[in-house]
């Protein structure tokens, strides 16, 4: 499920970061390099910490001002038990998910939350999540620019939480492609955005009514995969797709 | 010779580019193999190869590796499916593992500008995490010395960054 960071070239990737207000707010300067021995341009070496897993781009944020710069906009957070090394700790169920909520909420509330274009969050064996704190997350990292964004919440959680759609309004939903959502009510009313690579619901509380009004704001979607999704009684998909 | 093939064509009735690095050598490539680099398609596109196509900032050594690679990748871009000519996947994977693996990091980071400079995405993207696989698993301490990257944090600045994010350390 988790993927690796999309190296999608980078004079695009460049391009994208230095369109990103976080860049202009860090005393931007055309050709700007590192100072070191290794005379790459600074938005290089931005690029490569953006190519690194989370725990080293973690570590490199420690190497220098420039690269502590690039991890405040870090573009991939991908939060699980697996990547923070959780799960094989001899703690209850209930320790590791306090562990792992802190945790993510430690890095995120020292992200700029500028230029993230990937938002993992899989909580699949954790206990009890506060689901404040997932509102509080998601406003965070929900920004312009996010492209696949996944919210995976515990097997007790009830699909309790209901999406909040309007993150994805307000341009945020322009570049989004990929939604993967799990244990959670989503009811699109507003302007979701135009998903593109693909749509996962797995135990969603969504009517087919409501999905058909997500589908017909995706005429190019490529993957539809939904599982158990009680409310959705008939489902008539549109005809672009 | 170069000159005159300029304007020559080969087999495949592709047309003969020039490249001339910063010391002068001179490299025939095919459209297709130099189209790769999007600078270079542009220029075809608009017509200004006629008399070669001069890079000042790529030096010999490094644009005989890119031309090397152009002509590995030619296939996967021109002809998907024309397996007939293009390398084998795990020809090219092979090809590519060991034209990076080999680098010295002052020749690695010379060939990332040249990728970055010729815009040459696969090269660029090969190139890069090359370097970021190369800083995961250090400290900081060893990404610096790998890479001669100056600390330009005070004591305090360090510590407190160090703090933040000791999870990372946790190993």
């Amino acid at each position: 499920m988790a993927s690796s960071p999309t190296t999608d070239g980078l004079t695009e990737s460049v391009a994208k970061r230095k369109g990103s207000p976080c860049q202009q707010d860090d005393d931007c300067q055309d050709d700007k390099r590192i100072r070191s021995g290794a005379d790459l341009p600074e938005d290089i070496f931005w690029y490569i910490h953006s190519l690194m897993p989370l725990r080293d781009a973690a570590r490199a944020a420690c190497v220098s001002h420039s690269f502590l710069r690039s991890w405040r906009c870090y573009p991939y957070l991908m939060f699980s038990e697996e990547l923070l090394r959780l799960q094989e700790s001899a703690f209850s169920d209930d320790e590791r998910t306090r562990n792992l909520i802190s945790k993510v909420n430690h890095i995120l509330q020292n992200h700029s939350g500028i230029g993230v274009k990937k938002l993992e969050l899989v909580f699949l064996d954790s206990t009890d999540v506060d689901l404040s704190y997932i509102d509080s997350w998601l406003h965070k990292a929900v920004t312009r620019g996010i492209e696949e964004l996944t919210l995976i919440l515990p097997i007790n959680s009830n699909a309790e939480y209901s999406f909040p759609c309007s993150l994805l309004s307000d341009g945020n939903g322009n570049s989004i492609q990929y939604l993967h959502l799990s244990r959670c009510a989503i009811r699109p009313t507003a302007d979701l955005g135009c998903l593109r690579t693909l749509l996962h619901l797995y135990s969603v509380r969504i009517t087919g009514f409501e999905l058909e009004y997500l589908l017909s704001n995706s005429p190019a979607l490529e993957w539809l995969i939904m599982m158990d999704c009680k409310e959705i009684v008939q489902l008539k998909i549109p005809s672009l797709l | 010779m170069a000159a005159a093939a300029a304007e020559a064509t080969i087999d495949g009735g592709g047309k003969m580019i020039i490249l001339i690095s910063a010391d002068g050598k001179r490299f025939e490539v095919t459209e297709a193999v130099a189209s790769q680099s999007q600078l270079i398609s542009n220029m075809i596109e608009d017509d200004c190869t006629e008399n070669g196509v001069r890079l000042p900032n790529v030096d010999g050594d490094i644009l005989t590796m890119v031309v090397d690679y152009c002509n590995m990748h030619a296939g996967d871009a021109a002809a998907d499916g024309d397996t007939t000519k293009a390398s084998s996947t795990e020809e090219l994977k092979k090809f590519d593992a060991e034209l990076v693996q080999a680098l010295e990091n002052p020749v690695l980071f010379k060939l990332i500008l040249a990728a970055n400079f010729l815009n040459i995405k696969s090269l660029l993207d090969m190139t890069c995490q090359r370097v970021a696989d190369m800083m995961s698993g250090k400290t900081p301490e060893q990404m610096r010395e790998t890479f001669s990257i100056e600390n330009d944090f005070t004591p305090e600045e360090e510590a407190a960054i160090r703090q933040e994010n000791a999870w990372a350390f946790d190993d």
